[in-house]
């Protein structure tokens, strides 16, 4: 890791993240056809598209790339994507939609982007020089459990899981202020990096849909794991728990419960 | 009125909304206002809006203000000067300004504005819905397990639908059913007021959307007292498929 120049990795996945954004960007509100991967997993060309031009930028690096979409090799140093994270907002018209794009080192995330085209938010974060939006150094935030607004998703991708991710969720609504379903969880972990948010939680989720988002709350003072406290496993098992050290932990506690 | 006068002075309404949102400096937004869940911002955007709409022949509800206006006038405008007050609160970018004129015979002309993306939303009495000028319908889902759902509150692990989205702002969720964005809203959480719900409701209505609420109580009023539980949905059979959630509601 040490030899990789961050800073210009970082500049790297931003502009990447901005290219697929520009499609993502001129697509939004136009009718599309759509193609279900599984329950509640959507793809569109825009998808396609997006990632095909991150890949083009991806390439000066010389590092592999894994896309949703496209795959590809998942090396020790390599780029994971999701070209547009949010599809169902995107086709539905809804504007929460991210394009991430992160660099993993030997299992930790080390730079990566996040860009919302259609709000025109730009988040950006390397190991160890801090999180940014549109440039604006990015904390976490510092509110108490009970004033907490944390994100969350279905675990889609397994309602085998539901009762258990259902315990966890009655306890959060019971200890925590409210929550918000968002659908693109690269937004939920850029917005806890901003303060935004408090937290976040999810089941079984893609390294390409947490990659950079997890560098961005890590970076902006804020603790990931996945839901057994583990700092380390979240990005294998895609079962995640982020946000201000008082709200992560509360999280916790309440993913404690998943098996009473 | 007509309706094309009173979508201008909305419209006009909706600027002034904007512009008190943009003129906020974000070290203020979680400043509290004069009443407990009220912000300094409720206030502030509540000023801007009715200084527009007390230039017109019309009575005003709103949930910042209370009732103020001409009264007996046969046009009442119900205003949330902010619906999704704590997404502004935190920058979540949810959050509009809703306003209704409402006459003898019920919701007659809407306005919800996403103050956030600008994304506005419109509805006349027997005249359509649209979305940004473009006219708007619901989808045509009939069951609830395909079906992708807002909610307010939390929806029994049991129940099986084909996605959710809670997004904080009932206003714009009812929009969003309008707009087929999402095929169903429903609160299940705590009773909301007519200015939570009476644009987003006709906006529904025009776009071919059933609206309910338990016991189906007449919800279409400018009570500032009133307190409904609302769904709406895109067809009555998906309606019917929700409505047993509210249980002994």
């Amino acid at each position: 890791m040490s030899d990789l120049d961050l800073v210009a990795l970082g500049a790297l996945a931003e502009r990447a993240a901005r290219a697929g954004g520009e499609i993502v960007r001129a697509e939004f509100g136009t009718p599309r056809q759509e193609t279900s991967k599984g329950p509640g997993d959507w793809v569109s060309e825009v998808d396609l598209r997006s990632e095909e031009i991150i890949r083009t930028v991806l390439a000066e690096s010389g590092l592999p790339v894994h896309g949703e979409e496209a795959g590809g090799e998942r090396a020790d140093i390599g780029w994971f994507v999701d070209p547009l994270d949010g599809t169902t907002n995107f086709l539905r018209g809804i504007h929460a939609v991210g394009v991430s794009v992160g660099l993993i080192a030997h299992g930790k995330p080390v730079a990566g982007a996040v860009f919302a085209p259609l709000l025109d938010e730009m988040f950006t974060a390397t190991a160890g020089g801090g999180a940014y939006r549109d440039g604006a150094r990015l904390h976490v935030s510092s509110r108490p459990e009970h004033e907490a607004i944390v994100a969350t998703g279905f675990p889609f991708r397994r309602k085998d899981r539901m009762p258990e991710y259902d315990r966890v969720l009655q306890a959060v609504f019971t200890h925590l202020e409210d929550i918000r379903r968002i659908g693109a969880a690269s937004l939920d972990l850029a917005w806890t990096a901003a303060g935004v948010l408090d937290g976040y939680f999810e089941l079984f989720l893609g390294p390409w849909d947490v990659a950079a988002g997890a560098l961005l709350v890590r970076e902006a003072g804020g603790v990931i794991t996945d839901w057994e406290g583990d700092a380390n496993a979240w990005l294998t098992s895609g079962c995640i728990v982020a946000g201000s050290s008082v709200t992560h932990a509360a999280l916790l506690d309440c993913a404690k419960l998943r098996t009473t | 009125m007509h309706p094309d006068q009173l979508l201008a002075v909305f419209s006009r309404a909706g600027d002034v909304a904007r512009d008190a949102v943009g003129a906020l400096d974000p070290a203020t937004l979680r400043d509290p206002g004069v009443r407990p869940g009220q912000y300094a911002f409720d206030l502030t955007v509540d000023a801007a809006v009715l200084k527009v709409l007390h230039r017109e022949p019309v009575r005003v509800v709103s949930e910042e203000s209370g009732v103020t206006g001409i009264s007996g006038a046969p046009i009442t405008v119900v205003l949330d000067p902010i619906d999704g007050s704590t997404n502004l609160s935190r920058s979540i970018p949810y959050y509009a300004v809703a306003l209704c004129a409402v006459d003898k015979d019920g919701p007659y002309v809407a306005y919800v504005r996403n103050l956030a993306t600008g994304t506005t939303t419109t509805a006349i009495r027997g005249g359509g819905a649209q979305r940004d000028g473009i006219a708007i319908t619901a989808t045509r889902a009939t069951d609830r397990d395909h079906a992708f759902l807002s909610v307010e509150g939390r929806l029994p692990a049991d129940v099986a639908c084909r996605g959710q989205r809670a997004l904080g702002s009932a206003q714009l969720s009812l929009c969003d059913v309008a707009a087929g964005a999402v095929d169903a809203y429903i609160d299940l959480d705590v009773p909301i007021a007519p200015w939570d719900y009476l644009a987003g409701v006709l906006a529904c209505r025009e776009a071919g959307a059933v609206v309910s609420s338990p016991g189906r109580s007449a919800i279409d009023t400018t009570d500032p007292d009133a307190r409904f539980l609302v769904a709406a949905a895109a067809t009555p059979e998906l309606l019917g498929q929700l409505r047993p959630l509210w249980g002994a509601q």
